[in-house]
């Protein structure tokens, strides 16, 4: 709450403007209720056009000022709540940005999006208007309480007391409801995650004949949805304080006209239509507490949420370095690196050493899940190893500036991520003021050129949500061309070319090969063309280094690196060395 | 669409519930008359305390007409929480029904429907849009007995007086253009706003799964620069948007304190000259907020109701549009042995694109038939097309001798099991992603296909084995172990025909053989399509088709291809060139 009002203190004016302004602007309501009873008033007594003309004048005044002042007030409040609501996404978002991978590997993104669109939204109503409706409550009843003390005290205590029991009560059912309404909302999360999962699923569900199996569990969460709802809309509807106020309010009205019929001297007539005036008002604007205090408690409760994702700790989070990294030497050393996603899942990486010299190209092999992809993470700096050090350019890898890190490592990942946009933006993702003649330049290199003037918009066509309308070797080619563009001292190509035929393939080796021989190279491949060309080769097995050498020698003497290929090629006889 | 086919449509949900829907429309029906009566109770007593100012002794007469007043509002406000108790479970139930009703229909709509579509617009259609429907139900029942309401109140009113009826009116006309002229506005700056709002979720959302590749690629900063960009533009369209929804209020105030002063003008005249008393002339202000509840609410909710329409039009078209349901003509249930003859067969995804040319081949039950060919040839087609994903334009398909389309889709598909290039991970257990292809596989049975895909090794190694969760998209497996899970998954189901599509393009070479040899096994009695590049999975089948753009360039066993000069050849030379042992060395030499 504190963070939420310092944001607001971002605004000083406005924060101060709606919160008093609100307070005058709900008591001007009450101006024409008691110009009204005046004007009863005049007419039972002295029916006279004159005095009635006066007060229709007053009215007019009013109407006009109030509808000013309420429209200038709802209208800032409103305006207030979106800056402060857009702050709040774009600090979230900054946020976010720039925590570790560590932090992202473990997040759950539908609940992310779930802090930054449906809370900012409740946040956003919270301040706007419920809260304005409260201190407008507060006004009113603040007036109707003052007039029901100076008619007669015991009836004003007793109102007092009928507003405070609903104050209460409100209270405690807007806290049950609210329970409720949190079940509610993961039922229906629920929802929402097995249908994305259906239609996104849709070729596997249909090959393996499972649409009875998703109906079925499709209509079991409809149907745990519904009673989560059921119950929150019957509580919702049973808005029992309302009740007890209404008894007090409407047995005020009745109290008031009977107690002034018998004992006429004591109210008049005019404090009659003042109070029942008054009467009115306050039990409708009291109503409005049924969703007005629910929606300032769900802020309260969203607030604290998406304060919580900003300010939770990040395990992973390290700080910059200062030093930039040049590009040169692009030398690449492990020294007995153990390395695990988290703290207490298993290692992944167990006392790793080698090195890597400048220019080299150098091929990562092994089984699935060996560790190969941790390599290259470890290598981008998306990580920091739990053990040991890695040294890039004979410097340890968390004393270098991270930009200058980014602008001389380039990566083409396994998974393939292109954004919904043109050809041209994600090739220069990681160079936004590349040329489009460079950006072509590139994607010759990388084979793409051709199949991208085939496209019906060429480089300006969109490729789809996760570059749907490109095959698997098109996507990597645009992913390579990606890399390319960011002359890399130190290029990683993880799994690079796994979707490309050989053909293609050896196209791309072929225009890229003058390019790499200037850079350092590490892949992760099975493809024994490019395993052979290396200049050295690591073989992985569950996490560790078990061979390290070029081709001909561990084709000789290592069994795991036999073992690769033992099945497709004729293998040269084992050696022992001494 | 007609609102008559709407209505039916409607009808249909509400039938079912019959006995809710009544109850609620009587309860509407009572608490409206409560409502009508009430202020006229309250009249009653007023007049008499009027009467008692004037000098009047009849204090008495009081006490009934305010207990009548003050028991009818009691009973109201049961009735009321009764009504919305009622409306709640009526509304949840055909909620309930729709969804069922819409997810089962999009289930069951063939494959090239959701081509078209993101998957998140067609589940929020299920989730959101009908959520929305819930609320607007709500508000429509509500909005509905304000304004039947208010039709009783000007009719009690007119027997006051007719004048004062009419002049207390005169609010609504003014009201009504106000909120028409604004309509216009309102809608141009709700649909820039909603553009805005969902570019916001887009790009936070997109940002998130791109974290590891921004960060790469060091593109933190302009992340920030340029979601400020879009956050900044919903901002300033929810100002316009907050503009056009926070002047209805205020003007609304105006209106009624000027109707609130016409009532006093012409009331006090009519009082003045005795055509009314004044309990009569209190009537009408006592019931002013009958007046502008209903138009509120109409003008709050205009947007909603609208989009309900539009959201049950649109619901409608998808449950009765039969363009897109699969084609369920076939009843043939019995078992496939495995022979698949396809006799001339084209195929288009685009009308006038051709994708498959004249596609003829025969393959005899058990055997192993390798398809070749470079990307975009049309591989991945042809093992769609066999799976009734996509119909095809023209030829025949037969399997065991019947045509594709005679045979019940279900039982085609579940005979035919397929490991794809792209595999789906479910959110969701590790079990349940495998026991999509068997809902009754036991842990033995799922364990057997494990072992025989080389994936055990690495489930055990996984926190809660089997039942680990897994993220949508499979993130916390490597790319070769999310192949594995698709080959469990065809075995599971136990196939007759398999179609293997470059099903273990990621794993190492040590892994595939490995795989290899347990499929072999398993592949033994079945008759398998393999889609590969690899040359040593190519040589081990029986039967070779080379395409190319569409089209069979060669077939053959690799004996007979390998000899001829062609398509083949060049790819079988290719692949030594590039893979085999023999020609490293040279290429070696080459490179120093």
């Amino acid at each position: 709450m504190k963070w939420l009002w310092k944001i607001h203190m971002r605004y000083p004016l406005k924060t101060f403007y709606t919160l008093i302004v609100s307070f005058f602007e709900a008591m001007m309501f009450t101006i024409p209720i008691s110009l009204t009873s005046q004007a009863v008033g005049e007419l039972l007594n002295n029916p006279n056009f004159a005095t009635i003309s006066e007060i229709l004048k007053k009215i007019l005044i009013v109407a006009i000022v109030q509808a000013f002042v309420f429209f200038s007030v709802s209208f800032i409040n409103e305006v207030l709540a979106h800056r402060v609501t857009t702050d709040i996404t774009e600090e979230l978002f900054t946020n976010l940005q720039y925590r570790s991978q560590t932090y992202h590997d473990k997040v759950n993104i539908g609940q992310i999006m779930g802090r930054a669109t449906g809370d900012t939204r409740t946040i956003n109503i919270g301040l706007s208007p419920a809260v304005r409706i409260i201190i407008g409550v507060i006004a009113i009843w603040g007036v109707t309480l003052y007039n029901a003390f100076r008619i007669n005290g015991t009836f004003g205590f007793l109102l007092l007391l009928g507003f405070i029991l609903f104050v209460i009560a409100t209270l405690k059912y807007t806290l049950d409801i609210l329970d409720l309404s949190t079940t509610t909302l993961q039922e229906f999360s629920k929802l929402s995650e097995i249908s994305v999962g259906a239609f996104s699923g849709i070729r596997e569900i249909k090959n393996y004949v499972a649409e009875a199996h998703l109906k079925k569990k499709f209509a079991k969460q409809v149907y745990n949805h519904m009673k989560a709802k059921i119950e929150e809309g019957e509580k919702w509807a049973v808005f029992y304080p309302i009740l007890i106020l209404n008894i007090f309010s409407v047995g005020a009205i009745a109290g008031v006209v009977y107690y002034s019929s018998i004992n006429p001297q004591a109210i008049s007539i005019h404090d009659v239509v003042l109070l029942v005036g008054l009467l009115l008002l306050s039990r409708a604007t009291a109503q409005q507490l049924h969703w007005t205090s629910w929606m300032t408690i769900s802020m309260i409760a969203a607030t604290q949420r998406v304060y919580e994702v900003i300010h939770s700790p990040d395990p992973g989070m390290f700080m910059d370095g200062n030093f930039e990294f040049t590009g040169k030497p692009a030398t690449i050393e492990f020294r007995s690196v153990w390395f695990q996603y988290e703290k207490d899942s298993p290692f992944v990486l167990k006392d790793i050493n080698f090195r890597i010299e400048e220019n080299q190209t150098v091929v990562i092999v092994g089984t699935p899940g060996s560790g190969k992809t941790t390599i290259t993470k470890l290598i981008q700096r998306l990580y920091l190893p739990t053990k040991g050090e890695i040294r890039i350019g004979g410097r340890k890898i968390e004393e270098y500036k991270n930009e200058s890190l980014r602008e001389h490592i380039a990566t083409v990942e396994q998974d393939i991520f292109l954004f919904n946009d043109t050809i041209l933006e994600n090739i220069r993702f990681g160079k936004p003021e590349a040329t489009r003649e460079e950006v072509i330049e590139m994607a010759k290199l990388a084979q793409a050129h051709d199949f991208i003037m085939e496209l019906p918009k060429k480089y300006d066509n969109l490729v789809g949500e996760g570059g749907v309308k490109l095959s698997g070797g098109q996507a990597q080619r645009i992913a390579i061309a990606r890399a390319l563009l960011m002359d890399p001292s130190i290029l990683i190509m993880d799994d690079g070319a796994s979707a490309l035929d050989a053909k293609t393939e050896l196209k791309i080796q072929e225009a890229i090969n003058e390019v790499l021989k200037t850079r350092t190279t590490i892949l992760t491949t099975h493809r024994l063309s490019i395993i052979a060309k290396a200049d050295a080769i690591l073989i992985f097995d569950g996490g560790k280094i078990v061979g390290m050498g070029n081709h001909e020698t561990l084709i000789r003497t290592n069994l795991f690196y036999r073992r690769l290929f033992e099945k497709h090629y004729k293998l040269p006889p084992l050696e022992v060395l001494q | 669409m007609s609102s008559k086919s709407l209505t039916r449509f409607l009808w249909g949900y509400i039938r079912p519930y019959k006995k809710l829907f009544l109850t609620t429309v009587l309860l509407l029906l009572l608490s409206i008359a409560i409502s009508t009566i009430a202020p006229i109770a309250f009249q009653k007593g007023f007049s008499v305390l009027v009467g008692r100012h004037l000098g009047a002794k009849q204090t008495a007469r009081i006490i009934l007409p305010l207990a009548i007043y003050f028991s009818l509002l009691l009973t109201q406000w049961i009735v009321q929480i009764l009504r919305e108790v009622v409306i709640v479970r009526f509304n949840s139930q055909i909620i309930k029904d729709m969804r069922n009703d819409i997810f089962k229909t999009v289930i069951h709509n063939k494959v090239s429907f959701f081509d078209d579509q993101e998957s998140g617009v067609l589940a929020s259609a299920v989730t959101n849009d009908i959520q929305e429907m819930y609320d607007a139900g709500l508000n429509f029942a509500n909005v509905l007995t304000q304004l039947v309401q208010l039709l009783m109140i000007v009719l009690v009113l007119f027997t006051y007086s007719r004048r004062l009826t009419l002049v207390s009116m005169i609010f609504f006309p003014a009201f009504f253009i106000v909120a028409f002229v604004l309509r216009k506005y309102q809608k141009k700056v709700e649909k820039t706003w909603r553009r805005n709002f969902a570019s916001v979720n887009q790009k936070f959302n997109e940002s998130l799964r791109a974290i590891e590749i921004s960060k790469a690629f060091g593109r933190e900063e302009m992340n920030v620069t340029t979601f400020k960009k879009v956050n900044e533009a919903t901002y300033r369209a929810s100002i316009k948007r907050a503009f056009a929804i926070f002047i209805i209020g205020p003007i609304n105030d105006f209106l009624s304190h000027i109707s609130l002063l016409v009532i006093i003008f012409f009331g006090s005249m009519e009082v003045i000259a005795g055509t009314i008393d004044l309990s009569e002339f209190y009537l009408f202000i006592f019931v002013l907020d009958y007046f502008y509840e209903p138009a509120l609410g109409l003008a709050r909710n205009y947007s909603r109701f609208q989009s309900m329409f539009g959201n049950l039009e649109r619901m409608l078209t998808l449950t009765s549009d039969t363009t897109y349901r699969e084609n369920a003509e076939g009843d043939k249930q019995q078992d496939i042995e495995g022979e698949i003859v396809f006799k001339h067969v084209n195929f288009e995804y685009v009308i006038g694109e051709p994708v498959l040319k004249d596609i003829s081949f025969h393959v005899k039950p058990g055997m192993k038939v390798a398809i070749v060919g470079h990307t975009g040839a049309g591989k991945t087609t042809l093992a769609a097309i066999l799976l009734r994903f996509y119909d095809i334009a023209s030829g025949e398909i037969l399997i065991d001798g019947i045509p594709l389309q005679e045979y019940k889709i279900e039982t085609l598909r579940k005979q035919i099991g397929m490991v794809s290039q792209k595999v789906f991970i479910f959110e969701g257990t590790l079990r349940e992603n495998l026991t999509i292809a068997k809902a009754n596989a036991t842990d033995d049975e799922i364990y057997r296909v494990l072992e025989a895909v080389q994936a055990v090794e690495f489930i055990n190694q996984l926190p809660d084995g089997l039942d680990t969760y897994l993220t949508s998209g499979g993130g916390n497996l490597s790319a070769g172990q999310r192949q594995m899970i698709s080959f469990a998954r065809a075995l599971l189901s136990n196939p007759n025909i398999i179609i293997l599509d470059e099903a273990t393009s990621v794993v190492d070479l040590y892994t595939e053989a490995k795989i290899q040899e347990a499929t072999d096994e398993l592949l033994k009695n079945r008759t398998a399509l393999v889609i590969a590049h690899r040359l040593t999975t190519i040589m081990n089948s029986d039967y070779i088709i080379v395409l190319e753009k569409g089209r069979i360039v060669q077939e053959g066993t690799h004996q007979e291809l390998i000899s001829q000069q062609g398509a083949y050849k060049e790819m079988y030379e290719l692949y030594f060139q590039t893979q085999s042992a023999e020609y490293l060395e040279e290429i070696k030499v080459k490179n120093k």
